[in-house]
């Protein structure tokens, strides 16, 4: 199974610069996601892994073999499109084979594979059915059984999912990560859903305005975002600017420009220039007015309350401005009380400010 | 293009000039000084524009024209209004058959039509020439006007106007302070549509012409095989300069997709 | 909405087309079965004279070959607008509707410019001495073939380019995707799948040539008479009102037929349409 490697691609929609300077490598039967909000390049960095698009500049490379100039019919990849794209005109096994009879694969040898694969997304009952009359489940799956049919080098997802309802999403994802496992391919997978991507991927590569932000393993991208912007996106709300003053307790000591102090643990690296401290809503904790003089407390005034189900989320107005704080009590804080914050130093996370 | 293809480009051209081309070599023997039809013309002149006011027939045979296909018109889109509307919204029994029989007039070849119009009212049934003509054109502008103004209203989303039923407005005044505002290119498209196609009918006009009663394409038809002057070539420059203004019109209210479908 | 009421408000285009429309068809195809003949009598009639069959089959010939060249030029073309990027399309569109708005009339005497004893074409093979004396290029079959297909290669043009602009972009890429070079895919792809479009264009330019009136009176002479330029003769210059009947029933049952034919090939060769 091969490596799939991007360099340095730039490419553009007329006049549009989208990608500059991309690097990637996915490696020999990863699961890598490319996640980010539409019009990161995403996209764009599928299709030019496809073929469809050519880049301006930059190769790609399966195992070390130049793709970069190859027609997207002699690449042998599997794509799995947002809309499916199954040819109405045939139906469920004539979509299927589709690809087979491309490669000039004998009758009998077609039929056995399309009714195999078709086992294998379940829908061997369906296979006379002409694509238009199925739901978006069976839909998505037909497509999924046209690209793998073919023993694809690489597979490719442009948000298979987005047009399925929220339950179906996840019984799909969990699907197209069986089979992926099953047949040992290397996958490049495009969303802008994060969730759907932790949960499928072994790589994830944060885009951001046609750059990679981060490329990193779901659960670090979760709890040690690279960049402000990555940390935004994946659900850190509270950011401080901070100066370092050294280390003390084997930890970072932190200021804030009020005065507050902060520690944050000596496992991150200090990003030079100015510095940028994050926090999650739900990692703060919230309790009645009371000053200890520790590090990481924050003194404020609820300003604001909704409830979440599980408890509630408050807006805090504090020195350093509004602070968004996830409370798990049943008995609630009202609007107006005075509360004391506690930032715990273990989940504050340092980032360089851009 | 996304992917250029340079035999299908030289392809499209060629056709394309067989499209453009006689219509800007009519244009230019319009403006040629000789007696006879020729391109390249010899020498230049305007005469031939000055000569269509000089044939009396051609602003007589254009009035009746214009009345036939404003009238013919007006009544279309009465008529076909609120059936095209009725039908948009409603699922009643029969609503296909329905809606075939209104665009059937358009099925009819228009000889076949302007034969029978003429034998059955004029002929047998007494009636004047120019009421029978404006039945005919009625009749074959009815199913643009349908066609154009249910599209229209397809696109026009129904929960508006159940959005203005629930606010109190009867039925019949949301029809006039909701829908017909928010569909007036659609009905602005389906005039000139109907009013163009109106004016240029030739098998239907052919057979409904009497003492006084003749359209301008009639007149035209038999000027040119008649007489071998650019007058026709004048008048054909001036009708392709209206027609473009016309084309101008719809592709600022609606675009031109209109007629894509 | 009440059922009454839309039934109510369609009734004035049923009176337009039901009434107005229906009875002087009705009664024009009534004549040709009326007085002393034999039932079909008069179709007999009309087939047993040489020069009408000669009409009949040369009507349908011209209509065919019109389709065929339409659908040649006007299918690579429609693809070409469908995938242009919206400026070109719409310039593209914009330029096959100034002809289709324009009078026929004058269409067709477009053609008397370019071919006639002093046309384009005459003066231009004059000028580089391939012929000593003007052609005789106007008045015959080819002219008014030459005439209809410019008449009606908008329709076709129009017709494909609605469809084509609806299939999916995305069919062709996973076509190649799967494997397909870009012209096999369009083949497995954009053709089945544009076969509508070819069928209303095919429809609309056979019978607009099976009926065009215009295009046959200006530039076909009397070897290439067609049924609507024969009809016309029978009725206003012989007043032969049978003859004349009997031509218009045939029209509309051809008409018909041609239409039902069509739609029911295309529906048997595409059954997702």
């Amino acid at each position: 199974m091969p490596t799939l490697e991007l360099r340095k691609i730039c490419a553009s929609y007329g006049d549009n610069r989208i990608l500059t300077d991309l690097d990637l490598e996915v490696a020999d039967g990863d699961f890598v996601s490319l996640l980010g909000e539409s019009g990161c390049g995403k996209t764009t960095t599928l299709r030019v892994v496809a073929g469809f698009l050519r880049a301006d500049s930059g190769g790609v490379l399966l195992d070390g073999e130049d793709y970069t100039r190859r027609p997207p019919n002699r690449r042998g990849f599997g794509y799995v499109f947002q809309s499916y794209a199954l040819f109405p005109h045939l139906n469920v096994f004539d979509n299927v084979a589709f690809g087979l009879r491309q490669r000039k694969v004998a009758r009998e040898e077609v039929r056995r594979r399309v009714d195999e694969m078709l086992e294998v997304v379940g829908l061997a009952a369906l296979r006379d059915r002409l694509s238009k009359s199925l739901s978006g489940g069976q839909k998505q799956r037909v497509a999924l059984a046209r690209a793998l049919v073919i023993k694809p080098d690489l597979l490719l997802f442009d948000e298979p999912l987005s047009n399925l309802d929220a339950k179906l999403r996840v019984k799909m994802r969990v699907e197209i990560r069986r089979l992926q496992q099953e047949f040992k391919i290397t996958t490049l997978y495009v969303t802008h859903d994060q969730e759907e991507c932790f949960s499928i991927s072994d790589k994830v590569t944060v885009m951001n305005d046609g750059v990679i932000e981060q490329f990193d393993r779901p659960e670090h991208i979760f709890s040690q975002p690279a960049s402000p912007f990555v940390a935004r996106f994946v659900g850190f709300e509270n950011f401080f600017q901070l100066r370092h003053q050294g280390m003390s307790d084997g930890r970072h000591q932190l200021v804030a420009a009020d005065g507050t102090k902060f520690e944050a643990p000596d496992r991150q690296t200090i990003p030079g220039g100015r510095l940028l401290g994050a926090v999650r809503p739900e990692a703060i904790a919230l309790g009645p007015a009371a000053r200890t003089g520790q590090a990481g407390e924050i003194a404020g005034s609820i300003a604001f309350r909704t409830y979440l189900g599980r408890g509630y989320q408050y807006i805090v107005q504090t020195a350093l401005g509004d602070l968004t704080v996830n409370g798990e009590d049943q008995q609630p804080f009202a609007t107006g009380d005075t509360v004391t914050l506690r930032v715990p130093p273990d989940r504050m996370v340092l980032l360089g400010d851009a | 293009m996304k992917r250029g293809n340079p035999a299908l480009a030289a392809y499209v051209t060629l056709v394309y000039f067989f499209l453009l081309g006689p219509l800007f070599i009519v244009a230019a023997a319009a403006f040629s000084g000789s007696n006879f039809l020729e391109f390249p013309p010899s020498s230049l002149s305007l005469k031939w524009f000055a000569n269509i006011l000089a044939v009396s027939a051609f602003l007589e045979t254009f009035i009746v024209s214009l009345q036939i296909a404003v009238l013919g018109t007006f009544l279309s889109l009465v008529i076909g209004v609120p059936a095209a509307y009725a039908l948009s919204r409603s699922a009643v029994p029969g609503r296909g058959v329905l809606q075939a029989i209104f665009v059937s007039p358009v099925i009819v070849p228009g000889v076949v039509l302007g034969f029978s119009l003429l034998r059955f009212y004029n002929v047998q049934g007494g009636v004047p020439v120019f009421q029978t003509l404006l039945i005919g054109h009625t009749l074959i502008v009815l199913p643009y006007s349908i066609r154009v103004i249910s599209s229209s209203l397809a696109n026009f989303e129904p929960a508006i106007e159940e959005a203005a039923i629930s606010l109190g407005c009867p039925r019949w005044r949301t029809f006039f302070v909701v829908v017909l505002p928010n569909i007036r290119a659609g009905v602005m498209a389906a005039f000139i549509l109907a009013f163009i196609t109106s004016m240029n009918n030739v098998p239907v006009s052919v057979f409904l012409t009497g003492p006084g009663v003749s359209t301008l394409p009639i007149q035209m038809l038999s000027y040119v095989e008649n007489f071998f002057d650019p007058t026709i070539a004048s008048l054909s420059v001036v009708l392709i300069a209206t027609t473009a203004g016309f084309m101008f019109l719809i592709e600022r209210t609606l675009g031109l997709s209109y007629f894509a479908r | 909405m009440r059922y009454s009421s839309v039934y109510l408000l369609c009734v004035p285009a049923l009176v337009l087309v039901g009434l107005l429309l229906a009875a002087p068809l009705y009664s024009t195809v009534a004549q040709t079965f009326g007085g002393e003949v034999a039932l079909f009598g008069r179709y007999g009639a009309f087939f047993e004279n040489a020069f009408n069959r000669d009409v009949f089959f040369r009507t349908l010939k011209i209509a065919l070959i019109t389709t065929v060249i339409a659908a040649a030029l006007g299918y690579p073309t429609a693809y070409f607008i469908s995938q242009a990027g919206p400026k070109w399309r719409s310039l593209l569109i914009l330029c096959a509707v100034l002809p289709l708005l324009t009078s026929s009339v004058v269409r067709s005497f477009s053609w008397i410019v370019i071919l006639g004893r002093k046309g384009s074409v005459n003066t231009l093979l004059m000028k580089l001495h391939v012929i000593d004396a003007p052609l005789r290029l106007l008045f015959n079959e080819i002219s008014v073939v030459i005439g209809l297909t410019y008449l009606f290669l908008p329709l076709m043009i129009l017709s494909l380019v609605g469809v084509m602009e609806n299939i999916e972009d995305d069919l062709m890429d996973a076509a190649t995707s799967l494997g397909a070079p870009r012209i096999k895919a369009f083949f497995a792809v954009i053709v089945p799948l544009s076969l509508p479009g070819l069928v209303v264009g095919a429809v609309l330019v056979f019978t607009g040539s099976l009926t065009s009136f215009t295009t046959p009176q200006l530039l076909g002479g009397d070897g290439s008479t067609v049924l609507s330029t024969l009809i016309f003769r029978q009725a206003m210059v012989l007043f032969d009102w049978d003859g004349a009947a009997t031509i218009a029933t045939m029209m509309v049952v051809l008409t018909l037929s041609v239409i039902t034919a069509i739609n029911m090939a295309a529906r048997r060769l595409n059954p997702a349409a």
